[in-house]
């Protein structure tokens, strides 16, 4: 994968129906790629950071040889999709209701 | 000389002795060598004691409760930048990228199904004013002729053909009688140029308050109405032209002076028939000791016309039911032209004819007898059977075939505005249900000859069979409206859709789409009643506390009939029967349980 190819992902992703913003956060839960507004990017970041750590070791008590892959929190006004990885994590913001 | 030292020590013991002599010793003697104790070489030496066994000890502490509490000491703006990364992006990165792309496309993709966007509705949220369908209003009317802060907007009623819509106004509040000059106003939708301020066509004026009203089936210019004084008057308006108005009764009122109240009072009680005057208008005596809370026009075949009618000579199939708020029902009959109208049967809703299993209260048992009627609604195909609503919450299925008389013809029947010896019927009562609040409205089905519609003053709708116990749907209008009053429910033109009427808003519901309005229309001042366009579905008139009549049009998706609409109500049935006969079933069996078990 080349540098275009990581735009060209990201514009795919963008592309969607209904997606309002992408994140990525790298392992500290910093943003390193956005295409939201700075501040919006650090809450989003600073949230899900937790929301994983916290949900990963839900899911590790309950059983030691299962692991968080994916997360789909859907709220009233929109659902967030979370792929967390080992160093790097993304998050997209959807509103299925415009779709 | 030394050679005699040495020999000397050599005898003696004393030690100090040959100390002294070694002095004394060779001077070319070899000397004596000592190892150095200074290190010559840099060595180490590690050792190690050993005393007793190593032990180690791990211990867990486990708490009740684990708390996360921040410390907040002084207030720092935590300023973080976010680095957006640049090309040349890290390996890892892109292996990220090649991961998770797919993954998260597929996700975002599944959201596309349309049904996915009913997981984010919630009925329970208020959010439905915004995500509930609106009207467009088509025309506001008005009648110049009426002040509206001694009159309010009573009752609205839409000919059978669409065109023309009827308004009735009643003053706002009443001590005794009512000796209000009332106009009834009609706007043809055909002939209006403006979208507000229309004045009426044409308007007929009435010495009383109107309570209700009903536009005839077949002809489009006539129209019934009950009025406050329990009066009944038909009238025509293709008879009245501008030129034919009253110069003195122009404006709305009070007093009587100048129209002519019961103009033609002939006949005896019954009626030989009253006319149409000049006015455009006749009036009945009244009939009922109170107002007339229904009226509703009826069609009868040639069989049902034998026995229901005797007093007419020449009956149109058309008669009308009136109830009034005293407990009486009448049924009138009126002749082809309309310019006649004759009493032909009048029933009593009386305590002492219902069931002793209805919870009736004491009083109305052994002190009132009569039962306040609030609401009538006649059965579609069927004239001899009409469902009734009364004060006391009670729904009953009434028989105006019925030929038993309430009491015995002796017996006096004392009200509070006469003393009459009537001939009062008794109209065969059948308890329905009874609701926990009173029913305002009952409305029977335009499409189903069992079904109909029951609105309880605190907001509740319950559509239910005049043949069955129990309800078939039920709705709550008070969840999403501030009001919580009803004032009126109606069937539409279409089988699963009806309006209610809850303080400043008119909310449509479909008996499809769940317990959510499917239209909410919101109006600036409390609405009193509504009309539905029989002919164009998607109409639907509306009036207010302030004399304002408004024409809505809904969204064109409710604005036709779709196929197998009415299947709804039919499917809803015979589950509810289904689920009667189950019930049937265990209560015989539990009783052949009993049986068996007491022998």
């Amino acid at each position: 994968m080349s540098n275009n190819e990581v735009e060209e992902a990201i514009k795919r992703i963008m592309s969607h129906k209904g997606v309002v913003g992408l994140i990525v956060i790298n392992h500290e839960g910093i943003p390193i790629k956005s295409t939201l507004e700075n501040s919006l990017s650090v809450q989003y970041a600073a949230q899900v950071t937790q929301m994983v750590d916290k949900t990963r070791s839900m899911i590790k008590e309950l059983d030691n040889n299962n692991d968080l892959t994916f997360i789909r929190l859907r709220t009233k006004k929109h659902e967030v999709l979370v792929c967390p990885e080992k160093e790097y994590s993304m998050i997209v913001i959807q509103n299925p209701i415009d779709t | 000389m030394e050679w005699e030292l040495i020999r000397m020590n050599e005898t003696k013991d004393n030690d100090a002795d040959k100390v002294g002599l070694n002095i004394f010793a060779d001077w070319n003697a070899e000397s004596a060598s000592f190892p150095s104790t200074w290190r010559e070489k840099r060595e180490f030496a590690s050792k190690v004691m050993q005393t007793e066994d190593i032990q180690v000890h791990h211990q867990e502490m486990q708490c009740e409760d684990d708390q996360e509490k921040a410390v907040q000491t002084d207030f720092e703006e935590i300023n973080v930048e976010v680095n957006t990364l640049q090309p040349p992006y890290p390996p890892s990165l892109f292996a990220f990228f090649t991961k998770v792309t797919d993954d998260m496309c597929r996700a975002l993709e599944e959201n596309l199904d349309p049904f996915s966007v009913e997981v984010f509705k919630d009925s329970d949220d208020l959010d439905v004013f915004a995500s509930a369908a609106r009207a467009s209003k088509e025309f506001i009317l008005r009648s110049s002729s009426v002040s509206s802060e001694m009159f309010g907007a009573s009752c609205v009623a839409w000919n059978k053909i669409g065109t023309q819509i009827a308004v009735a106004y009643c003053a706002h509040a009443h001590t005794d009688w009512c000796f209000h000059r009332a106009p009834i106003s009609s706007w043809n939708l055909r002939r209006m140029l403006n979208t507000k301020n229309n004045p009426a066509h044409v308007e007929i004026f009435l010495p009383t308050c109107v309570t209700s009203m009903e536009f005839h089936p077949f002809h489009p210019s006539v129209l019934a109405v009950g009025t406050y004084s329990g009066c009944l008057a038909i009238l025509d308006f293709s008879l009245v032209g501008d030129q034919q108005q009253p110069t003195d009764a122009k404006m709305a009122g009070k007093g009587t002076e100048k129209l002519p109240f019961y103009p033609n009072n002939q006949g005896s009680h019954f009626g030989g028939g009253e006319q149409i005057n000049d006015l455009g208008y006749f009036m009945t005596r009244p009939e009922h000791g109170l107002s007339v809370t229904s009226i509703q026009w009826v069609k009868l075949n040639s069989s049902q016309s034998r026995d229901l009618l005797s007093r007419n000579e020449n009956p149109s199939q058309f008669c009308i039911i009136t109830a009034g708020k005293e407990g009486h029902i009448c049924f009138w009959s009126t002749n082809t032209s309309n310019t006649r109208v004759f009493l032909e049967r009048k029933f009593i809703v009386w305590a002492d004819n219902i069931s002793a299993d209805v919870p009736l209260s004491l009083s109305s048992r052994c002190v009132l007898k009569q039962m306040g009627l609030v609401g009538l609604g006649a059965c579609k195909d069927d004239p001899y059977t009409c469902v009734l609503s009364t004060a006391g919450g009670f729904i009953f299925q009434a028989n105006l075939g019925s030929n038993i008389e309430a009491y015995t013809a002796m017996v006096e029947l004392k009200t509070e505005s006469s003393i009459s010896e009537e001939k009062l019927l008794d109209p065969g009562l059948v308890y329905v249900s009874q609701h926990s609040d009173c029913p305002e409205v009952i409305h029977c089905s335009p499409f189903h000859r069992d079904v109909f519609l029951v609105g309880n003053s605190n907001g509740e709708v319950l559509i239910q069979n005049m043949l069955q116990h129990g309800v078939m749907f039920k709705y709550n209008a008070r969840k999403y409206s501030h009001h919580k009053t009803l004032h009126d429910a109606k069937w539409s033109g279409r089988p699963t859709m009806f309006g209610v009427v809850m303080g400043k808003f008119v909310q449509i519901f479909d008996l499809r789409k769940g317990q959510t309005p499917i239209v909410i229309i919101p109006h600036e001042n409390m609405v009193t009643q509504i009309a539905f366009n029989e002919t164009e579905i998607g109409t639907l008139a509306s009036c207010d506390k302030e004399g304002m009549v408004h024409v809505w049009n809904l969204p064109r998706k409710y604005s036709s009939i779709e196929p197998h609409e009415l299947d709804v109500l039919i499917r809803s049935e015979n589950s509810n029967r289904q689920d009667e006969q189950d019930e049937d079933e265990n209560e015989d069996d539990e009783t052949l349980d009993e049986t068996m078990y007491q022998e």
